[in-house]
């Protein structure tokens, strides 16, 4: 292939002779195409190159108080694993009655579970019969939403015995499953799974997304509770934590993102906040010492309010380029 | 020009002898090639002249030329004491090439062939290796000067002559002298003329063809008969003991075409109604079907005696031994290692935590003791019966109380006559096989084995069984774990939660949490099958090692090539691998080489008998796969390898109708003679 390409000499002495050969008859404009012939080298730089280049370009500037808020998210989510775990010190070094909580939590889960689905009902299908009656007018369009509701409401009744049954069965297996590992090892698994837990959560700062199933951090979270319950010696224990611990973990956080959805002004959301944050405080008190509530406040405090502000004295120093070297974009026309 | 001439070192010699002598140069001449026959002096010259135009044979023999003597035409050589080589005469525009060669003996099935001769194969096309690719690039590059005027040595016809030199030279010598070769042979004539010793050979003959043809029909039959197939399975798919009696059965029933084969010249000319017939994989070209058929022929019925004989020591030395290799057997085999070692494990797995490894207790003892109970009635119906002596044995005391019914049978008088008579037949059955070989011996142990160890690979495919549905429920759990789910319609896995915002792709909560719980308990309990799992893994894997065992002694035994090494050594001529020229000196315008063959060597001869043992039977190829996955191990056999390594052909019920077609044909012949006398 060498001899078939001009020696470089050669091609200079062209370039040049065209060059003073008519100086007023000027060379095309550079044009930034691969698959044009232009008679440029090949490592021509244009001085327009970089006026294309964006800074920042999707950089948005935060609230401190928006912050705060989401910050404090986390602080809830902390909280209530530490209650999972609390709970189950109590029942499991100072033999609490696990009874009174389940019994306790079920009942405030199925005013829960009540008043979400009158939350997630009402301003909905008051927008569907809006939009729906905007659309057309015909009764079957009316008629198909509340169906649908009513279909999607029985399986969850039904699904929470199934699941109640499933445990009532299987807690025989589960109060023997770790009987013979050593206790050491399960706490450490515990602490690796609470560990992993925060990490993968799905805080759900966002409240526009119409689902919210944070599916890994549930999992692990019952995993959890699963492997903690297993240490406890009878079968009933073993049940009612195995329930308290699946109504905090799992139901709680979505009763709370509901809660954030339908009333953006967040009063119900502090109200249950700081509810949780005070059993936490109760029961540390309780089980341990006033120093180590001390610590934790000021955990909570430094999660909530430290955190954003160094976040937002970090954001200073964001420098994001946005050149003509990055792979493009396509814009999908919406509409 | 490049002319070649073929010269046989006999005749070399001839001219060292009498070496200022004049001699005429018989052979034929092909174009450029000259290849000679035989030197005559003049005197013979003249009485021969007849003789070659009337006998058939020698009709294509020409004169050549003279040595030490002028001629017009053809070749014109020189020859003295002091020359090593004869030269040429004068000057020429051709180049010469003589090749000397020691003239083959056809009688001894020596000949020169291109082609290596093929002694077995394993069936199918042989895969392509270098040297196969490279040749046929070759044989690319050269197409144009291959098909140019000139003949060479890879001419068929060419190597025909060469090969036929000193049966030529033989006859003409005959018709020079009348020494003892033609009185034997008028001898023979007239024998052959004699009416008496013609019917007898007749006569002869038929009840040999009877013979053979019921030999045959009988083996036909028995094969037929054990390769019905009963519930989809043969009585040679189930036994290793059928198996070898079919191979044996086989090769007994392909000997007579195997004989013809090498015996009968005649044959060459059928040989694609052979193939079509009776399907044989794979056949050797021209002369090498004769050697090939020879020397696989003698090595098959070498190897059969050989395996009787040790046979027949083998049981000499069982019966010296007998008590001892029955005792070990009753108290080693299947009273230790098949029972009490394997409960000492299975009890050692089940309630006392292993090497230390933490198994949930629950779990294990519950298999465990499935495990043990299976055992144990194992032992009281199976294992005792499999014991080979009738007296009495000291064995442990049954310590298991509860299991009174299956210890009112045991002690039933019914139970006890029929484990003596079970390990009387049992004798009697191993004796016999002795007497027919060593390798129906050997798959009688391993049938045998396979009884014996029958409980154990029961443990083991309910153990990977159970281990194989877990890991498989593993597998998508741990996928709904993270919040996948394997979608069937497009073959992959998808993530639920970015793609689709219609509640059917999501999970429930109750879903996620049923799977969530059953994933973990899973996982709690995974160690404890897999300690069973492993345990019966070993047990299984130490069988499957002790049977590949046994089956590369059959192998080695039965297959061998013992005859082809010991002609190696005797007469390597008759190997024939390929040939190749070695250059001695040269002349003027004249090269000399000499011609030789080149024998088969030890790679080529055991090449195919080392392949066989990897691909007759396999279990090593999926080893770890199987492991990991909980897959049953097993050993993989492909039979039809053994088959076609010993060139047996398919259509095995053909034989009868082929030998008895040549036999009528050969008759024909000696009748059509008899009447041409």
């Amino acid at each position: 292939m060498e001899h078939l390409r001009p020696p470089d000499g050669a091609r200079h002495i062209n370039t040049t002779a065209s060059r003073t050969q008519s100086p007023l008859r000027r060379r095309k404009p550079w044009k930034k195409l691969l698959y044009l012939k232009q008679a440029y080298p090949d490592n021509y730089t244009s001085e327009t190159f970089l006026s294309q280049m964006k800074r920042n370009s999707s950089v948005t500037n935060y609230s401190y108080w928006k912050l705060v808020q989401d910050f404090a998210l986390i602080v809830l989510h902390l909280s209530n694993i530490l209650l999972v775990v609390l709970l189950f010190m109590g029942i499991y070094l100072y033999s609490w009655n696990a009874s009174v909580p389940t019994v306790v939590g079920s009942c405030l889960s199925i005013a829960g579970f009540i008043v979400r689905d009158r939350i997630a009902n009402v301003p909905k299908t008051a927008s569907t019969v809006a939009r729906d009656g905007t659309v057309a007018d015909g009764k079957d369009v009316l008629v198909r939403p509340p169906m649908s509701m009513k279909t999607r409401q029985t399986p969850k009744l039904k699904s929470f015995f199934l699941l109640m049954f499933m445990l009532l069965v299987l807690t025989p297996v589960l109060s023997s499953l770790t009987k013979s590992t050593s206790s050491d090892s399960i706490w450490a698994l515990c602490f690796i799974l609470c560990v992993c837990n925060v990490i993968f959560h799905d805080y759900g700062m966002n409240t526009a997304n119409e689902h919210y199933s944070p599916i890994i951090s549930t999992n692990i979270s019952f995993a959890n509770a699963i492997v903690l319950a297993s240490r406890l010696v009878s079968t009933r224990p073993v049940f009612c934590f195995t329930l308290l611990a699946v109504q905090i973990n799992v139901l709680l956080p979505i009763f709370d993102y509901s809660l954030r959805k339908h009333y953006p002004k967040r009063h119900f959301h502090t109200i249950l906040m700081i509810t949780m944050l005070a059993i936490v405080h109760v029961l540390i008190v309780k089980l341990f010492t006033i120093k180590l509530l001390l610590a934790w406040i000021t955990m909570q405090v430094s999660i909530a309010f430290f955190l954003p502000a160094y976040f937002l004295f970090l954001q200073k120093y964001k420098n994001e380029l946005q050149g003509p070297w990055d792979p493009a974009k396509p814009i999908i026309r919406s509409n | 020009m490049n002319v070649q001439i073929y010269f046989p070192s006999s005749q070399l010699n001839v001219l060292k002898r009498r070496s200022n002598d004049r001699f005429c140069i018989l052979g034929y001449s092909l174009k450029n090639i000259y290849v000679v026959v035989s030197l005559v002096s003049d005197e013979g010259m003249s009485e021969l002249e007849d003789a070659i135009k009337r006998d058939e044979a020698l009709k294509d023999i020409k004169l050549l030329g003279y040595i030490n003597g002028d001629s017009d035409s053809g070749l014109s050589l020189s020859y003295q004491r002091r020359w090593k080589y004869p030269r040429i005469n004068g000057k020429s525009e051709h180049c010469f090439d003589f090749i000397f060669f020691n003239p083959p003996n056809f009688r001894k099935l020596e000949y020169f062939s291109i082609e290596p001769i093929m002694l077995q194969s394993l069936g199918g096309k042989e895969r392509e290796d270098d040297s196969s690719l490279l040749h046929k690039k070759m044989s690319q590059l050269h197409f144009e000067t291959s098909s140019s005027e000139n003949y060479t040595i890879a001419d068929v016809t060419v190597l025909d002559k060469i090969n036929k030199t000193l049966m030529m030279d033989l006859r003409l010598k005959s018709y020079i002298k009348d020494n003892n070769i033609t009185l034997i042979k008028m001898w023979v004539n007239r024998l052959h003329e004699n009416i008496m010793f013609r019917t007898l050979k007749s006569y002869f003959l038929s009840v040999i063809t009877n013979i053979v043809t019921l030999i045959q029909f009988t083996c036909i039959s028995i094969i037929n008969t054990i390769n019905y197939k009963i519930f989809s399975a043969s009585l040679v798919d189930r036994f290793h003991l059928f198996r070898q009696l079919d191979l044996r059965l086989k090769q007994i029933n392909f000997f007579p075409i195997q004989f013809l084969l090498y015996q009968d010249e005649n044959i060459l000319e059928k040989k694609d109604d052979i193939i079509e017939v009776l399907n044989i994989s794979a056949l050797n070209t021209s002369l090498n079907i004769n050697n090939s058929n020879y020397i696989n022929l003698f090595n098959s019925i070498w190897l059969i005696v050989n395996d009787i004989l040790l046979g027949m020591f083998v049981w000499r030395v069982i019966l010296m031994n007998y008590e001892v290799i029955v005792s070990f057997i009753n108290t080693n085999l299947i009273g230790n290692l098949l029972f009490y070692d394997l409960h000492d494990v299975l009890h050692w797995i089940s309630f006392k935590h292993p090497a230390g490894f933490k198994l949930n207790d629950e779990l294990s003892s519950f298999i465990g003791s499935l495990f043990l109970w299976a055992l144990k009635f194992w032992k009281l119906l199976i294992g005792d019966i499999l014991l080979l002596n009738d007296e009495e044995i000291v064995m442990r005391p049954v310590r298991f109380s509860y299991d009174f019914i299956l210890e009112a049978i045991s002690s039933s008088g019914s139970f006890k006559v029929g484990q003596r008579f079970i390990s009387h037949s049992m004798k009697i059955i191993a004796g016999c096989l002795c007497h027919c070989g060593l390798t129906f011996f050997l798959s009688f142990i391993l049938d045998y084995f396979h009884v014996m160890t029958f409980h154990l690979n029961c443990f083991y495919l309910t153990s990977s069984r159970i281990y194989q549905r877990q890991i498989e429920v593993l597998k998508s759990l741990f996928q709904l774990f993270c919040g996948k789910k394997y979608n069937v319609l497009r073959n992959r896995v998808d993530n639920l939660d970015n793609y689709s915002t219609t509640s059917n792709a999501f999970f429930g909560i109750d879903q996620l949490l049923l799977g969530t719980l059953i994933f973990v308990v899973l996982v709690f309990l995974l160690p404890t099958v897999m300690a069973f799992y492993l345990v019966l893994l070993f047990a299984r894997l130490s069988c499957v090692v002790f049977i590949n065992m046994l089956e590369n002694f059959l192998i080695i035994i039965n297959f061998i090539p013992l005859f082809v090494v010991l002609l190696k050594w005797k007469n390597s001529n008759r190997l024939q691998g390929s040939i190749h020229f070695t250059y001695l000196t040269s002349h003027e315008n004249a090269t000399y080489l000499s011609l030789a063959n080149k024998s088969l060597g030890y790679h080529d001869i055991f090449k195919n008998f080392i392949r066989l043992f990897k691909e007759s039977k396999n279990f090593r190829s999926t080893l770890f796969q199987c492991f990991l996955l909980g897959e049953p191990i097993s050993m993989r056999y492909k039979h039809e390898v053994k088959y076609n390594y010993l060139m047996l052909p398919e259509n095995h019920d053909k034989t009868i109708y082929v030998f008895n077609e040549f036999m009528k044909s050969k008759k024909k012949k000696t009748q059509l003679c008899a009447r041409r006398i």
